[in-house]
């Protein structure tokens, strides 16, 4: 469901996500965020893959979004699949999550 | 439910709506098409068969549509509406008036109406093509096509609970299924409830979303997107510029500049104000400049639809100018109790101010003057509530010649003047059959065959003139027509028949057509069905007498003949003039009396002797009030000359004292003293007294009498 950290060698933590990001895998996504800020790096998410987006998992974003905005971190999104796009259309949160020219 | 005042109010405002239909009927023969006046009849007929749905008045709803359709259709430009379908639509208000009278009991129509009613329906329906359907058993149509509802911003707040993604629903679901009602115009999501990453609750829902929808869906539609989340959810359902809206639809109506009316309802920031302006200005330079809403939408300070609801309101405030629509309805009865009260304000003003007087203290004087002239105002100002154009009773005269003319065969055209002149109220209600009858009178008798008119030179165009002016104090009506005159040989011969007056006597041609005011007298050759009944000009003479008015008569031989109705412009509250005889008290109106002169001996003697005096070289007719009373003589020494003129009459009327000027309230005599002549009514003085109201008109024909007689014995 949830796609092997990849430890970026510069300063970034990279993160891809596949399947559904639900609150089925809630937790286990709250887990991953939470090891990913203990990283120290900048983080990127790929959402190339993502199937399903709920609040659940949008909520998470917000939230990883404001961790690092609080650890003067950068957030860069790489790739946003087309169900993803239609959420974060939705729910307007394009310029909030905004898709990051790939690193 | 007590609907009795409710319907009062709907009878009084169809007859004014059918009033309007019928002057903008009128006003569309002479200007055909005109898209003003067509909407003007047919928002009339819509109103009155609105209200009627209301009061479940079926037979004027199912009439007043058949009308409505045939409007539509003109409006629609299917159907032209010529003199015949204006003719139609006339006859169709007059039916609806009809229609409006019964309506108030629940008696069935008489079958005469009923008649009428199918006749105009089977006329209705040549224009809208439609069989004409029987009168009453086709279903009244009430219900109007629902217009599509308008699309409204509505702004939806949602506080999701904790549960909501547990029980298995989405947030993002709702918001589709509000995209399907209509377009979310902004959405934003915020997770400002969210714990820390820590220690969030992963499976519990922190999110609230603002929605911005334009939709036409009714709010209960909106609101039942959230049956399933009611529970776990706060959700604020708004129309954001509904408040705005609100205050932009009850804006007061002095302000009529767009901006002021967003500014004012707080849609607009007076900075964005000025630069919207400042940018117009500079566009104004360029000629290019647009409307001042069009920049403010542009310019992204306001919404389009604020700036649709200000501009309506706009040409409302505008509208509701032109109309002068703004008046309020009073009942008749309060206001008549109100200047009963000023009246008895006035008399008790004027005993203050005669106590104040007699005083002597300078500040007490001083606050009674002040006073007075308030209580004046207030006296002015009250009565002038009771005043009313006349122009509204003359316009009804429009379609009375219009009928008539038809009628007779004539072609007569109604001119209308002095239609702002203003009269008290119940003199207008009153002078309305006197004015009809003088009004038909001229066109039947006054204006001549259209041969005639030709052979005469004239043109084959008659006209009747109606006027209305203030001549001191009084109000004249004049009814003109451009007829061949009065035959001054014909009534007299006809006066002679009716042993009105005797073949010897000797009468000058303006006493000949007064004789036309005789009870019994028609010169009309043939009855007609207008007028010629020989009722007429008794009863109009005796109409405009009873309201302290007079009637006198101007006729030139081929050129025309002018009725002048002369009549005080008000029945309750008069300046008046005090005079003493003795102990007695009497009051002139102010407005007759010219001067005031000293009766020297000779003077006396000169109207003992010939009963008229030589004032300036003038033959002036002199009454004395002392002789016309029987009073006899007093010891008084010194007698005073109070010099009168009513319309063209001058007299002099002689007293013992001058008194001076006061405000009096006329109070009508009691019906046993109403055979007085010479007296027009009481009034109470501020001392507690009561003063005799002398009727001039009266007396001035009383001196006119014995001044003839006087010289024709001289």
């Amino acid at each position: 469901m949830i796609s092997d950290m990849l430890a970026e060698p510069g300063d970034a933590t990279r993160l891809e996500f596949s399947d559904e990001l639900t609150i089925y895998g809630a937790a286990q996504l709250q887990a991953r965020f939470s090891d990913a800020l203990s990283l120290g790096h900048d983080i990127e998410l790929d959402f190339s893959a993502v199937s399903e987006l709920d609040c659940a998992g949008v909520q998470l974003l917000m939230l990883i979004e404001r961790e690092c905005r609080a650890l003067n971190r950068a957030l860069r999104i790489t790739a946003r699949s087309a169900v993803s796009e239609e959420v974060f259309t939705l729910l307007n949160l394009r310029q909030f999550l905004p898709l990051a020219a790939a690193a | 439910m007590d609907l009795y005042p409710a319907l009062q109010i709907f009878i009084a405002e169809s007859r004014e709506l059918l009033e309007q239909m019928e002057e903008s009927l009128l006003a569309l023969e002479t200007a055909p098409g005109d898209r003003e006046l067509l909407d003007a009849v047919f928002r009339a007929a819509h109103t009155i068969k609105g209200s009627a749905g209301v009061f479940g008045f079926d037979s004027i709803v199912h009439f007043t549509h058949h009308v409505e359709t045939v409007l539509d259709r003109v409006r629609g430009g299917q159907v032209t509406l010529d003199a015949e379908l204006s003719a139609l639509l006339l006859l169709c208000g007059d039916h609806i008036g009809t229609l409006i009278e019964p309506a108030t009991d629940d008696s069935p129509l008489p079958a005469a109406v009923l008649a009428k009613d199918a006749e105009l329906v089977a006329a209705l329906a040549r224009y809208t093509g439609d069989a004409p359907a029987p009168a009453q058993t086709q279903a009244p149509v009430v219900a109007e096509t629902t217009a599509p509802a308008a699309r409204s911003h509505w702004h939806i707040e949602l506080q999701f609970g904790p549960e909501v993604l547990r029980n298995g629903m989405d947030p993002m679901s709702f918001l589709r299924y509000l995209a399907t009602l209509g377009e979310l115009t902004k959405v934003e999501t915020s997770g400002a409830r969210l714990p820390a990453l820590a220690d969030i609750d992963p499976e519990a829902c922190y999110l609230d979303v603002s929605v911005d929808l334009v939709s036409d869906a009714e709010r209960a539609t909106i609101e039942g997107v959230f049956d399933f989340v009611r529970d776990d959810c706060a959700i604020t359902i708004t129309q954001p510029t509904e408040d705005i809206l609100q205050s932009i639809a009850a804006f007061p109506e002095q302000h009529i500049k767009l901006g002021d009316i967003l500014v004012a309802s707080a849609a607009l920031s007076d900075q964005e104000l000025r630069a919207g302006l400042a940018l117009q200005e500079a566009e104004r330079e360029q000629a290019v400049a647009r409307p001042l809403g069009e920049i403010l939408i542009a310019e992204g300070s306001v919404a389009p639809l604020v700036v649709d609801a200000a501009l309506e309101r706009q040409a409302q405030i505008k509208q509701q100018k032109s109309n002068d629509n703004r008046l309020i309805r009073v009942d008749a009865d309060k206001l008549d109790q109100l200047i009963t009260l000023v009246g008895e304000l006035v008399i008790a003003g004027s005993g203050i101010h005669a106590m104040a007087h007699r005083s002597g203290f300078s500040d007490i004087v001083e606050s009674a003057t002040t006073l007075a002239r308030l209580v004046e105002e207030v006296r002015d100002s009250a009565l002038g509530l009771r005043m009313v154009q006349i122009g509204p009773t003359f316009q009804r005269f429009q379609r009375v010649v219009r009928d008539v003319s038809r009628e007779i065969g004539k072609d007569i055209e109604l001119d209308i003047s002095g239609g702002e002149t203003e009269l008290d109220k119940s003199v207008v209600e009153r002078i309305g059959d006197p004015l009809m009858h003088l009004v038909r009178n001229a066109m039947d008798h006054g204006i001549e065959s259209a041969e005639a008119r030709l052979a005469a030179g004239k043109p084959a165009r008659a006209r009747v003139g109606l006027n209305a002016f203030h001549d001191s104090g009084s109000i004249v009506i004049e009814v003109s027509d451009d007829g061949a005159g009065l035959n001054a040989d014909k009534i007299r011969n006809k006066a002679i028949e009716r042993g009105l007056i005797q073949a010897t006597a000797t009468l000058s041609v303006t006493e000949i057509h007064q004789l036309i005011f005789e009870a019994g007298f028609s010169t009309a050759d043939a009855v007609s069905n207008l007028s010629g009944r020989g009722v007429g000009m008794d009863v109009v003479r005796r109409n405009i007498e009873s309201l302290r008015g007079t009637i006198e008569i101007d006729s030139k031989p081929g050129v025309g003949t002018t009725m002048r109705v002369r009549l005080p412009l008000t029945l309750a509250i008069i300046d008046g003039f005090l005079v003493g005889l003795g102990q007695a008290r009497y009051v002139l109106p102010l407005d007759v009396v010219v001067e005031c002169l000293e009766l020297s001996h000779e003077d006396r003697h000169a109207i003992t002797k010939q009963g008229f005096l030589n004032i300036r070289g003038e033959a002036l007719p002199v009454l004395r009030l002392r002789d016309a009373f029987l009073l006899g003589d007093a010891d008084w020494r010194r007698e005073n000359i109070v010099v009168v003129r009513f319309g063209n009459l001058k007299a002099g009327i002689v007293v013992d004292e001058l008194l001076g000027e006061l405000q009096t309230v006329i109070k009508p005599l009691g019906k046993l003293f109403s055979f007085l002549q010479g007296i027009g009514g009481s009034t109470i003085l501020g001392t507690g007294e009561v003063a005799l109201i002398l009727d001039v008109p009266g007396l001035i024909k009383h001196a006119e009498a014995s001044k003839a007689q006087a010289l024709s014995v001289a």
